[in-house]
């Protein structure tokens, strides 16, 4: 690759934007160009003045009131019937009540339900937690080798640590979180400027299969190999969809 | 209790807000706009079932916005260039440091105001707002390589301006 193909790539490059081959074309070509280097250095300055200094606005406490309002008040407007959202949730919810009344006590699916709304209301937390009191990592490494021993003798298995930095996904390091009354491995992957936790603890699967949102987080829970996992962050959901697919893959 | 439509919601009402504030570089304006849009997502939540909720939500601030902008235009032509809340150095700002970073604060806000709308709302969303380029994509409706072109021209005009001293803005469009 020489200057003229590389410079059109520059800012993609800088942004984590490129696929793999450009990618790597153009990391080759800024180790040898001191030009291009240059200039990648500038780009990058020119971006972290304007992350810096450009004024985010942030919306009026009063106009979030006025909107959640303005919310309730189109709810309540609504016919009983279509009342609720998704529309049909509430033929849904009276169906698995149903179902669950004929279960005899109910239990399962309640208990199973209750179960999952508890989890995902404490992955959230260690996920904000982590992120409010900067206590983000206790081993800080992008080398998958270092990770993966540093939870030796503190969680009672060994945690896989796939390395997924091709794919944009830089490991960032590990932490212990304790949930449920477990000891739980938290891996922190990159994803541009957000980070995913990884939560991975043993056990018998979670009921927490599947693709939820909790206050504005995504989460993606799985279990395999006597062990469950759940991928937490404020990246778009097909991002975290596409993690968490890495991760399996890895796993396989 | 928060409704599940609240809750996917409610996290991106200050992304939707700074876009809006951006874009029509008056609070008021934006206050409405984003108001607006609120309660027209509420009215098309059917359509939006547990996807990117921050996505859905931008792209329909931003067609809102855009509503408002043509609106606007047909009424008062050319367009009286609002001033900037940002043009004046903070006096508070005591030790030369704080000083130099309030204006440099304030020549960086109001390089941004005046780029074009289709060049300002690029670099919201990517550097304020951290979309990807393929979120971008999907809010402001174009392909993926035009988000990445725009955004190149867009932060290379932004470095422009910066080097140049305030002048009247003169086009709207893309060149």
């Amino acid at each position: 690759m020489d200057c003229n193909e590389a410079r059109p790539l520059l800012d993609a490059h800088l942004d984590e934007e490129l696929d793999v081959v450009h990618d790597a074309a153009v990391a080759a070509h800024l180790e040898t160009c001191a030009g291009c280097a240059a200039l990648a250095l500038e780009l990058t300055e020119q971006r972290r003045q304007r992350q810096a200094l450009l004024t985010r606005h942030r919306a009026p406490p009063e106009l979030t009131a006025s909107i959640r309002a303005a919310w309730r008040e189109a709810e309540d407007a609504m016919p009983p019937k279509s009342r609720g959202w998704p529309r049909g949730a509430n033929r849904w919810l009276a169906l698995a009540a149903s179902v669950a009344v004929a279960a005899s006590a109910g239990y399962y699916f309640g208990g199973q339900h209750a179960q999952r709304t508890a989890l995902l209301g404490e992955l959230t937390a260690a996920h904000v937690r982590a992120r409010l009191t900067g206590h983000l990592i206790d081993v800080a490494s992008s080398d998958q080798h270092t990770v993966k021993p540093w939870f030796a003798g503190k969680v009672d298995f060994a945690p896989q640590v796939p390395d997924l930095a091709a794919q944009g996904f830089p490991l960032v390091g590990g932490r212990l979180e304790r949930l449920a009354g477990r000891t739980v491995a938290t891996l922190v992957y990159g994803r541009r400027r957000h980070t995913i936790d990884l939560q991975v603890w043993a056990g018998p699967p979670a009921p927490l299969s599947g693709a939820f949102s909790a206050d504005g987080y995504s989460i993606r829970g799985w279990s395999a190999g006597g062990l469950n996992f759940a991928a937490v962050s404020d990246v778009a959901p097909e991002d975290l969809a596409a993690f968490a697919e890495l991760v399996r893959g890895a796993a396989r | 209790m928060n409704t599940p439509f609240e809750q996917s919601l409610l996290p991106h009402l200050d992304a939707a807000y700074n876009l809006a504030r951006w874009l029509l570089r008056d609070e008021h304006d934006a206050r409405d706009s984003v108001q607006d849009a609120c309660l027209r997502a509420f009215q098309a939540r059917d359509r939006f079932r547990g996807g990117d909720g921050r996505a859905w939500l931008l792209t329909i601030v931003r067609n809102v916005c855009y509503t408002r902008l043509r609106q606007v235009r047909r009424e008062k032509s050319p367009e009286a260039f609002d001033e900037l809340q940002h043009g004046a150095v903070d006096a508070a700002a005591e030790t030369a440091a704080q000083a130099r970073r309030e204006a440099d604060h304030a020549r960086l806000d109001a390089a941004l105001a005046a780029l074009p709308e289709e060049m300002r709302e690029v670099i919201v969303l990517h550097e304020l707002e951290d979309l990807s380029y393929k979120e971008i994509a999907t809010v402001v409706g174009i392909p993926l390589g035009t988000v990445m072109s725009r955004l190149a021209r867009a932060r290379l005009r932004l470095q422009r301006e910066l080097k140049q001293p305030p002048a009247p803005e003169d086009s709207h469009g893309l060149q």
